[in-house]
């Protein structure tokens, strides 16, 4: 995806600047990583705001903002982990929105460590799962952005998902 | 095939095959197919046990379960000191003197805010440059020499953070890529624009600087009129690997060859934007080229061709010898005779 490397500083800021209003003074914030990307969509891309035309669709950008936005908490995180010296590891919350009630607490450093890991072994499975967990695309969307099939797409999640658990295993639980 | 890879590859295998089964059969097969390797049993068994938990507590045959990522409370919390190169600046920050504000772009060169120096009392734009990327403080210096109509003039170059920063005048307008695209533009008009960006450059040239990066996203069009180039010389990072920095539709050759660039490199680049906005497509099309909407109105002179044809050469020796020499030949109302008129006809 070369345009990526052009566009993501841009997507990459402002993803930042969104998320530190949100979590400015100490608040909890109430929208997620891909409600983040959603709205980055929105403010950069929607109609009249993307004059250069850059961006060839809605998948196309999240695509570009999952990155990201994998990254901008990446970045957090080990900023704090340093600021910190040596205390724990940073949990994040992955809440499972299809069955409410259920969430899945996970070190997002080992998350993204083992996803670099998956990458080396099965470039489009670490593909679908950072897709799925920082950008919030759909099955249908991940299908068009990495132009396979739908079935491909949730055989590929299952895949991943079962993978990434028995990987990191006691980190990886559902509450 | 490495045997990681492959170790993989047979663990999914496996997977795919034994997930929809039932027990016991599934633990029978797993022992058939992984007996040979228990740390690989192990794992798929670890995957299978995951996949049947999931499958109990939702129908995985509908849409994938919806996962939000929510970011414990303090994790983007900005008040840690850290280095600027892995951070940028919130509302309200300082940076040297200048009161941040608003992020007006972002792009391969670093970001823009808005900010405001309070000690004269203005408004100013400031760079920074992109996370991982660093300025050369010599070429930020070089930059505020400068002071010409066409070039957006330099106030204050500093560190903050280990990191050089570059305070400069905010320009309001759209980049000359969005002024050709509101509207069909008239040839004459588009020209008066390029040649004003043209002195630009010369200008810079003159100074000492290259570009290093021009295109039509990297000059102004203010709303009060003037044409200004930006992002002079920032174009780089030490440390990395050829081409840097640049945009490749608008590099010259020997720039994305990796070799030493000139004046004549922004010449090059500067006849690709040019030939874009008068004929409406680039003289080399790319596979990702972003072509504008519409072509200049009315006939392009024949000089003009010749003029950025000849600058568009490969060879940096045949285009020509600098932006002076370019913007001369743009401006003439007929052709000139003897030798610059042969070296016209004969370019490529």
């Amino acid at each position: 995806m070369e345009a990526a490397a052009e566009i993501m500083p841009e997507v990459y800021s402002y993803l930042r600047n969104v998320a530190q209003k949100y979590c400015r003074g100490g608040r909890t914030p109430t929208v997620g990583a891909t409600g983040l990307v959603h709205e980055a969509y929105l403010r950069l891309c929607a109609a009249g705001t993307d004059r250069d035309a850059r961006w060839r669709d809605r998948e196309h950008f999240c695509a570009v903002a999952a990155l990201a936005m994998r990254q901008v908490l990446v970045d957090a995180c080990r900023r704090r982990l340093a600021a910190k010296r040596g205390g724990g590891a940073e949990q994040v919350s992955l809440a499972d929105a299809g069955t409410p009630g259920e969430s899945a607490t996970v070190d997002l450093l080992a998350l993204d460590a083992t996803l670099g890991r998956l990458a080396r072994l099965d470039e489009r499975l670490a593909r679908v799962v950072e897709l799925r967990i920082f950008g919030g695309l759909t099955g249908d969307e991940m299908a068009e952005t990495l132009h396979v099939s739908r079935r491909t797409v949730e055989t590929d999640w299952r895949r991943a998902r079962a993978w990434l658990a028995s990987e990191l295993g006691a980190a990886w639980r559902f509450e | 095939m490495s045997t990681l890879v492959s170790r993989f590859q047979r663990a999914m295998n496996v997977f795919d095959a034994l997930c929809e089964l039932p027990e016991p059969e599934r633990s029978r097969l797993l022992a058939l197919h992984c007996g040979d390797d228990p740390s690989l049993c192990a794992a798929v068994r670890a995957m299978l046990d995951h996949d049947a938990a999931v499958a109990r507590s939702l129908d995985h045959r509908r849409e994938p379960p919806a996962v939000e990522l929510l970011a414990v409370e303090g994790v983007l919390d900005d008040t840690l000191s850290v280095p600027a190169s892995l951070t940028l600046p919130g509302l309200g920050e300082r940076v040297g003197r200048y009161i941040v504000g608003e992020l007006l772009g972002c792009g391969g060169m670093g970001a823009v805010y808005q900010a405001w120096d309070p000690e004269l009392e203005r408004e100013v734009a400031l760079k920074l440059p992109r996370v991982g990327g660093i300025w050369l403080l010599d070429e930020a210096r070089a930059l505020a020499r400068l002071a010409h109509p066409n070039v957006v003039q330099v106030y204050d170059v500093g560190r903050h953070e280990g990191e050089v920063y570059v305070a400069m005048e905010l320009v309001r307008g759209p980049t000359l890529r969005q002024w050709l695209a509101e509207r069909p533009r008239p040839v004459a008009e588009v020209l008066a624009v390029f040649r004003a960006a043209g002195r630009g450059l010369a200008a810079a040239h003159a100074g000492g600087l290259i570009h290093r990066d021009f295109k039509p996203d990297n000059v102004i069009v203010a709303d009060d009129g003037r044409v200004l180039v930006v992002d002079f010389g920032l174009a780089r990072a030490t440390g990395e690997t050829p081409p840097v920095g640049g945009t490749p539709a608008y590099m010259a050759p020997e720039q994305l060859r990796g070799e030493e660039l000139g004046e004549g490199s922004d010449q090059f680049s500067f006849c690709i934007a040019l030939h874009e906005a008068l004929l409406g497509e680039r003289p080399f099309p790319s596979a990702r080229a972003h072509t504008l909407p519409y072509a200049a109105v009315g006939p392009v002179p024949h000089h003009v061709r010749a003029a950025v044809s000849r600058g568009l050469a490969i060879d940096p020796r045949r285009r020509h010898p600098s932006m002076t020499s370019l913007l001369a030949s743009l401006s003439l109302s007929r052709p000139r005779c003897g030798t610059s008129r042969a070296a016209a006809v004969g370019g490529p």
